[in-house]
């Protein structure tokens, strides 16, 4: 069982669950922290499956899944801190939206579209909403060209198709500001 | 180990992605990316905006996007705010109405700008769109109040309702009252362009059962003394546009409207104040720290009373005022409010032709060299120098809309005699993100050289009585390379840099033409060269064709289209197109 700088052992005491990434490195977690992925929590709601078994995660990177631990281990914390009291909320929210900032503006473009992958295979939807809107404020006010670069996609348009609708799109739908 | 290529990425997390993105260029640069991403794009988009409604049809519009919820469209020229657009022109909203009315069933928004609306039309809306929540008809016409009734007795799930500078044949107030007594999710309601009275106590029922409203902006019927009560059923207001902002003075009326404006903690803009007299205008003097925003393009009140009330308002970011403001009142804006972004200065008394007050082009001064963040100036004045606008440019490189109305057609610079060409030319060289500019004062061909040698960000240019020859305009579209929109009158251009910039044409919106030196013939030509424009001749004195070719035309809208010639013209529009048979003379 690997148990690397990014994987620190849970505390004794908590129910834990194991993860394994798609390179077969375990990840031990505390429960609370493993049922914010939602796969993980269907996994294990169906009948007859003990918390012994180690989840096989075979789409998602033992890097990818590192972060994605730390930060829904983050997000249990924070919303334990929150409770009744609006000063409590607040601050609560505020430290999560510094923690989401933080993890987008470490990554890198290749980076951020792992994360994205992983968050959506493990159905975590709040992670999956900002690293979504992250993505969105990456290629806002960019060219049609370094959109395509950042997924890596090709353009399937022919020149006709293409030709049409950037006309179609220039001509009717681009805007100038107000009188 | 995981692939990392784009195209892994399931359409829903794409879906999702996209819904962070509402701009209409970038979702246009989202649609060409690959032909998936069109499909999943066009069925996501939400919100389309057309910025001439003759460039697509609403069929076409529909077949690309079939789940909009929010419309945005433009109907007449700029131009037709100053009387220069003929009635009956065009602009009418009916087919895109009838139109989203099958294929829209949820459409929530609707904004309108210089269009012709009915009450059928409005009608139709209230009865088509369940959740209809938006409706903004700004400098509208062609309907009454009969329509708005009908708006307000079915649009169950309304938000806004702005008429702002719209014309309604304003039968009468009562259309207000049939907002349903249930109803209570009103946000915004602007109907400061009506006339008559609308009842005081269903307006102020209904200000009072709506607890979400942060926009009111009545109309000039409504009293003083009703003020106060309105403003304590809603202290959550945002923005307040008054009535008629005069009375005779009565202590008690005076400390209960201060007493109710105190209440308003929220309160950042202020607009109305019509025919305002002084002694009440302290009655806003508690929130003025506060304020935003303050229209006083309605108060005639002079610049001592101008210069207490702005000298106040040190968070102030956009002042309209009338010229009564003079250049003391500008000087102290400038030393006050060193958060203004955008100024207009309106003139009294336009027609005059011996200037009624002390506003000189020292006032801009003032303010552009007080006011760091000021990036959007429109501003009537009487005389301008180039050494003002040089100086004006210099302080202010961050201008990004800047308009001068020099009252008098070809005023030269009233120092120097000369032409205001080196100031303007000023203007357009320091201030490198100006994208708005309109023209005044006397200018020869070299402002158009300027212009198209700096203006590069340039995307609204208006003119009007300046220029020598075809070369203004040539430089101007030879040179500015994101230029959209160029409306023109009475300047000495023609036909050879039309033609000669034809292709020009095809990447801008539109093209407006009156009272200047283009010949039927060229329009002909133009409309027959390139298919994609439509090219209208408006002229009131009859069919061009009667005339010789070499007649100039009154007035030419060219403009780019995808949806082919219109069919809904007057008598006096003509449309040029590959048909029109050019007769050699």
């Amino acid at each position: 069982m690997a148990n690397n700088g990014e994987n620190p052992s849970p505390d004794v005491g908590g129910k834990t669950v194991k993860l394994k990434a798609d390179d077969g490195e375990i990840f031990e977690v505390e429960e609370a922290v493993a049922m914010e992925l939602q796969t993980v929590k269907s996994f294990f709601d169906d009948d007859g499956v003990s918390y012994d078994t180690v989840v096989p995660l075979l789409n998602v990177s033992s890097t990818a899944l590192a972060k994605v631990i730390q930060y829904c281990r983050r997000a249990v914390e924070l919303r334990a801190k929150s409770g009744d009291d609006e000063g409590a909320n607040e601050k609560a929210r505020e430290e999560r939206e510094g923690l989401e900032a933080e993890l987008v503006r470490e990554e890198s473009d290749e980076g951020i579209k792992e994360l994205i992958l992983a968050a959506n295979y493990l159905n975590i939807k709040d992670m999956l909403s900002f690293l979504c809107r992250a993505v969105g404020d990456r290629i806002k006010n960019k060219s049609v060209e370094y959109v395509r670069r950042f997924f890596v996609l090709e353009n399937d348009f022919s020149p006709e198709e293409e030709e049409r609708t950037r006309n179609e799109v220039a001509w009717a739908f681009e805007g100038v500001d107000a009188d | 180990m995981q692939k990392m290529a784009g195209s892994s990425f399931p359409e829903e997390v794409l879906e999702h992605v996209f819904s962070f993105i509402q701009d209409g260029k970038d979702r246009n640069v989202i649609s060409l990316v690959c032909k998936s991403w069109y499909e999943i794009e066009r069925w996501s988009r939400r919100r389309v905006f057309v910025g001439n409604c003759y460039a697509i049809s609403p069929r076409m519009v529909i077949r690309r996007f079939p789940e909009v919820r929010s419309v945005e469209l433009k109907g007449k020229p700029h131009f037709a705010d100053f009387s220069l657009v003929p009635d009956g022109w065009g602009g009418y909203v009916g087919p895109w109405i009838a139109a989203m009315a099958a294929a829209y069933p949820w459409l929530e928004e609707i904004r309108l700008k210089r269009m012709v609306v009915t009450d059928e039309g409005l009608e139709l809306i209230s009865k088509s769109f369940k959740n209809f929540k938006v409706l903004v008809l700004s400098s509208c016409e062609g309907f009454s109040t009969v329509g708005l009734a009908a708006i307000a007795a079915n649009c169950r799930n309304l938000r806004e309702l702005d008429l702002r500078e719209s014309e309604v044949e304003d039968l009468s107030g009562h259309w207000l009252s049939h907002f349903p007594d249930n109803y209570t999710s009103l946000v915004s309601l602007n109907i400061s362009c009506l006339t008559s009275e609308v009842s005081f106590s269903a307006l102020e029922r209904l200000v009072g059962r709506c607890p979400n409203l942060r926009t009111l902006r009545l109309n000039r019927a409504v009293p003083l003394d009703r003020l106060a009560n309105l403003l304590r059923r809603a202290p959550q207001l945002v923005e307040f546009g008054t009535g008629v902002y005069a009375s005779e003075l009565r202590p008690d009326v005076f400390s209960n409207l201060s007493g109710a404006f105190s209440g308003c903690k929220e309160l950042k803009g202020l607009s109305g104040f019509w025919d305002a007299v002084p002694v009440y205008v302290p009655a806003v003097y508690p929130i003025c720290s506060r304020l935003t925003s303050l229209n006083l393009s309605y108060a005639t009140i002079q610049s001592p009373d101008l210069i207490k009330l702005v000298s106040q308002c040190q968070n102030l970011q956009r002042l309209w005022v009338l010229d009564y403001i003079e250049d003391t009142g500008l000087d102290a804006l400038a030393a006050s409010c060193k958060d203004l972004r955008e100024l207009r200065v309106f003139p009294s008394d336009p027609y005059e032709a011996e200037p009624n007050v002390s506003l000189s082009e020292q006032g801009l001064v003032s303010v552009s060299a007080g006011c760091p963040k000021l990036q959007s100036v429109l501003y009537f004045c009487r005389q301008m120098s180039n050494a003002a606008l040089r100086t004006i440019a210099r302080n202010r490189p961050n201008m990004t809309r800047f308009r001068l109305c020099i009252i008098e057609p070809r005023t030269p610079d009233y120092v120097t005699l000369q032409p205001l060409d080196a100031g303007f030319g000023a203007i357009v060289e320091h201030c490198k993100d100006l994208q708005r500019l309109s023209l005044s004062g006397l200018l020869t061909d070299r402002v158009f050289e300027y212009i198209g040698t700096f203006a590069k960000k340039l995307e609204m240019l208006s003119v009007a009585f300046a220029g020598e020859s075809d070369l203004g305009l040539h430089h101007v579209l030879s040179g500015c390379e994101n230029l959209r929109k160029l409306e023109i009158r009475d300047c000495p251009f023609g036909d050879k840099a039309l033609l000669a910039n034809a292709a020009k044409l095809e990447t801008m919106r539109s093209l407006w033409m009156s009272s200047c030196c283009v010949s039927f013939g060229a329009c002909k030509l133009l409309g027959q060269k390139m298919p994609r424009l439509n090219v209208e001749v408006i002229d009131e004195r009859g069919p061009p064709d009667s005339r010789p070719e070499s007649c100039h035309v009154e007035k030419l809208y060219i403009y780019r289209t995808v949806a082919g010639p219109r069919f809904d013209m007057p008598p006096f529009v003509w449309t040029m197109d590959e048909d029109s048979e050019l007769r050699l003379s």
